[in-house]
């Protein structure tokens, strides 16, 4: 045969050969791609539960999320209530004061017009006394009277 | 060491490789009992050297080379299975990493080309890869092997042998074949059978390489001449090289071909 090919040779390197893949295949291909196979396994089973998780905690936390939303629209309500409430006892305190005020007010007049009144008489009081005084004065001191009725003569005189 | 020291030894390390270099020229060895056109004569057609198979029968010292690796590689295989295979763990260690990235790779190399069918590919692009790459580097370790006549020799790379590279690429060719008739029955045969140079280019891509890595190596060697630092370059690294891209080179050409003849027809697809 040309360049010495051999087919005996041929067989026994292919004879070689197979029990070399053979050997190679169950000793060392098959337990390590198992292996492989068996940690691409865990992992992807790991990430699996991993995403679960993941997603469960989203679907709490939207939950949560949901849950604080009503509660702060509750919030809102209840201020916007209480604010109203608040609101409507200002007005109501507000009004009884104003109340009170126009009763204080109207004492307040009512006492200043007693008030008025009596130092009105105590003035009318003290005027009449003062003239009753003053003519009776006039009454015992003649002359001053005298140069009175003269003074006025005199005047009718001079006109 | 001072530097007075160091000087001086390294001036004594030159005059002495200085001085064997010179005795090497000078001294003429026993004549050579091949002349160079023996050497890669026998190197391409391996005629001249037979080795005994155990007494049985005469056969080619790279039949011899291809059982030794098997031995070597197949107990190294035993020792991972029995001693690091067990400890195997979820977060690897660094020996494990090394067998993963290997087996991986192949393993990988199969699932990308042949989706649809790779489990016994992969098997064979991982026994192949690696009977090339160990096979091509055992060249390196020069096992001494004797021939029918009683003279000595390195054992050579197993596929540097017409028949060995042949048998690979017809083995190659044979596996591509079952994936046709495993994935598309008949049609595969025919898809197959549509590259019908494959194995006489498989085989020859084989042997041409790694011959000429041989013959180079040989060429180095038969020159004293030439025993001195070079070897170092077209001994290691060329065998280093063409080991890997070997390897890388067949097994490619396998997954690819037998991606494309296994490929289920877009017909049976539909349907």
């Amino acid at each position: 045969m040309p360049l010495n090919i051999n087919f005996q040779q041929i067989f026994l390197h292919l004879f070689n050969f197979v029990i070399l893949g053979g050997g190679l295949y169950l000793l060392l291909y098959k337990p390590v791609v198992d292996f492989m196979n068996k940690r691409e396994q865990y992992f992807s089973n790991l990430e699996k539960e991993t995403q679960q998780a993941l997603e469960q905690a989203k679907e709490k936390e939207a939950q949560y999320n949901e849950k604080l939303n009503q509660f702060n629209d509750e919030m809102a309500i209840k201020k916007v209530e209480a604010i109203k409430e608040c609101e409507k006892l200002v007005d109501a305190r507000i009004q009884s004061a104003k109340e009170e005020a126009s009763h204080i007010l109207e004492d307040a007049h009512i006492k200043a017009k007693m008030h008025h009144d009596k130092m009105v008489e105590q003035a009318k009081e003290e005027i009449t006394d003062l003239a009753l005084d003053t003519a009776k004065k006039m009454m015992t001191d003649q002359d001053i009277y005298s140069q009175f009725v003269q003074a006025c003569n005199q005047g009718d005189l001079d006109e | 060491m001072t530097k007075k020291q160091r000087k001086r030894s390294v001036l004594i390390i030159l005059l002495l490789a200085i001085f064997f270099l010179v005795l090497s020229i000078i001294c003429k060895g026993p004549e050579n009992a091949e002349s160079i056109q023996e050497v890669m004569k026998d190197g391409v057609l391996h005629e001249a050297n037979k080795i005994s198979l155990f007494g049985i029968m005469e056969v080619n010292p790279s039949v011899v080379s291809g059982i030794i690796v098997t031995g070597i590689l197949l107990g190294l295989a035993l020792c991972i299975r029995l001693f690091l295979i067990p400890k195997f763990k979820m977060v690897p260690t660094k020996p494990q990493i090394v067998i993963e990235t290997a087996v991986g790779y192949f393993y990988n190399l199969a699932k990308t080309n042949s989706p649809h069918r790779n489990r016994f590919l992969g098997a064979y692009l991982f026994a192949a890869g690696v009977y090339i790459f160990f096979g091509t580097l055992s060249e390196l370790f020069g096992i001494q092997i004797f021939t029918t006549s009683g003279t000595s020799m390195a054992s050579v790379a197993p596929l540097s042998d017409i028949n060995g590279a042949l048998s690979l690429g017809c083995l190659s060719y044979l596996v591509i074949l079952s994936g046709g008739i495993a994935g598309n029955g008949l049609k595969g045969v025919g898809k197959t059978l549509k590259d019908f140079s494959l194995p006489i280019s498989m085989s020859f891509r084989l042997f041409g390489a790694l011959l000429s890595g041989l013959l180079v190596t040989e060429l180095v060697y038969y020159y004293i001449t030439l025993s001195f630092v070079l070897p170092i370059i077209v001994g290691i690294l060329f065998t280093l090289l063409h080991a890997l891209i070997q390897a890388y080179v067949l097994t490619m050409l396998t997954a690819l071909f037998y991606g494309e003849v296994s490929e289920p027809s877009h017909k049976k697809a539909e349907a």
